[in-house]
This record gives C-alpha cells, sequence and structure tokens, in this order.
C-alpha cells in the first residue's frame, strides 16, 4: 500500500517539476520578447546619436540594424512562447519595421538632382528678403567674395 | 567651415522656403551668424532646378537640398544637390574648393 501510494506521489511530482521548467522557459522567452520590443524603440537614440556619421545618416545603419535584431528576438521568442501578447509585441515590431523603411526611403526621399540644377554654369541672380527683413542680391554679395548658396528644406 | 569661408572674404547664405518670421526663429533658436533668405514665392528654388513639387510632410513644395559655390563674377564653380534629405556634404570638400577658389 504504502509502495503504490509512493510510486502515485512520485507520479504525480513529475509533471509538477515538468511545468516548473516550462514556466522557466516562457518567462524568458517572454522577457526576450520585450527586449525585442525595447531593442526596437532604441532604434531612434540609437539613429539620432549617430547622425554625424554621414555614412550612418544617409544609409540608417544604426536604426535599422536595432530594429531588425529587435524584430528577429521578438519573431523567435513569439514561435516559442504560446501566449498572445508576445505575438502582439511581434507583429508591432514588424509593423515599426515596415514603418521605419517607407519614412526612411520613401517619405525622405527627395527627387534626384534635375538637369537644370546640374547644368547651369552661371548663378541666376534673384532679389530676396533675409530674416531681418533685409532685401539681398546674389549679384551684390559675390562681388566681394565668394558665396556659398545653401538651399535647404525648411519647415523644422 | 563657414569662419573660413569668411576668412576669405566670402559669406554663406542659406535660402529656405520659410517665411522671413519662420527663419528668424532659426537664426536666433541656433544662434546663426549667416543670413536666411526668403523664397516664398519659391521663384529662386525653380531658377535653380530645385523645385520638389508637395515634398514638405504637410504637403507643400519646397527646395530640393542643394549647395552651389559662385565665385565672384557669379560662375557656379562647384555644387552638391542631395539624393536624400539627410545627405549632408564633408566641410572639408566645401573648403577645399574655397581654397582653391581663392588661390586662382
Amino acid at each position: 500500500m504504502a509502495r503504490i501510494e509512493l510510486a502515485a506521489t512520485s507520479k504525480q511530482s513529475v509533471p509538477s517539476g515538468n511545468s516548473r521548467q516550462t514556466g522557466d522557459a516562457t518567462s524568458l522567452w517572454r522577457w526576450v520578447a520585450v527586449a525585442g520590443f525595447v531593442l526596437c524603440l532604441l532604434s531612434v537614440p540609437a539613429y539620432m546619436s549617430l547622425i554625424d556619421v554621414p555614412l550612418f545618416r544617409s544609409t540608417g545603419i544604426p536604426a535599422f540594424a536595432c530594429i531588425l535584431l529587435g524584430c528577429g528576438l521578438a519573431f523567435v521568442a513569439a514561435r516559442r512562447e504560446p501566449r498572445s501578447w508576445v505575438k502582439w509585441i511581434a507583429g508591432l515590431n514588424f509593423l515599426g519595421l515596415a514603418f521605419s523603411l517607407v519614412a526612411f526611403f520613401g517619405i525622405a526621399a527627395v527627387p534626384g538632382p534635375t538637369a537644370v540644377a546640374m547644368e547651369l554654369t552661371h548663378a541666376p541672380d534673384f532679389t530676396l528678403k533675409d530674416e531681418k527683413g533685409q532685401t539681398v542680391s546674389l549679384s551684390s554679395a559675390h562681388a566681394s567674395g565668394p558665396v556659398l548658396l545653401v538651399f535647404y528644406r525648411g519647415h523644422w | 567651415m563657414q569662419e573660413e569661408l569668411i576668412k576669405v572674404g566670402g559669406r554663406l547664405l542659406a535660402i529656405s522656403v520659410d517665411p522671413p518670421g519662420r527663419s528668424l526663429q532659426v537664426v536666433s533658436r541656433n544662434s546663426l551668424n549667416f543670413s536666411i533668405l526668403s523664397d516664398v514665392d519659391r521663384e529662386v528654388i525653380h531658377l535653380y532646378g530645385l523645385f520638389h513639387a508637395e515634398g514638405a510632410p504637410d504637403g507643400s513644395d519646397i527646395a530640393i537640398p542643394a549647395m552651389f559655390l559662385v565665385d565672384r563674377e557669379g560662375h557656379i564653380v562647384w555644387r552638391r544637390v542631395s539624393a536624400r534629405i539627410q545627405d549632408r556634404v564633408d566641410p572639408q570638400v566645401v573648403l577645399a574648393k574655397i581654397a582653391e577658389l581663392m588661390g586662382r
């Protein structure tokens, strides 16, 4: 009788041992998913902190490295962890990746240099008002020295 | 870079389609010591072939970012037209060009 009870209790203890193990494993993947999400969010400060490096500025490598790594982590976690919020996080991360691609390569794109811009040999003269309301003409500006004319987007 | 330009008697002129009021904010907020010209009617960006229709996030027309180095006779001796708004030119490149110009 005692042996059967012992056998019964020992059988019972095995499944709980298993669920403790799987409990640890799933909570690990949850953290992996959260880490992936945080990494995706860090893509923006990563890009901004390296924005003075011309290569990183125009390719966006720091941001995309973070996002891709974050998506990868979340994807792996979503496959191993059955909870739905983990799958939501993975989905969010991929949405972030798609958005970043569109923003960086789509919205930020400019039409290429035009023929006019590339073939001008003489700088057409013009007269415009500066920020103080004073009139400035290009011809009078370059008469006293070289002028670096910088066209920028504005709307900051 | 602008200091070098000023040393050789040069000048930096920035142009955008922002109205003077907005440009004034930009100058004071960033303590800029160069002028920002207002091309509100988009005439000059058309003249220079830099018109980007509906290029701004709000749909308004703005300039393709570009730089032109103009000598005393008004000739364009160097230019850089950006392919993407994040493009920034290396100041050393411009400085070298200015030095070349002054060596003539």
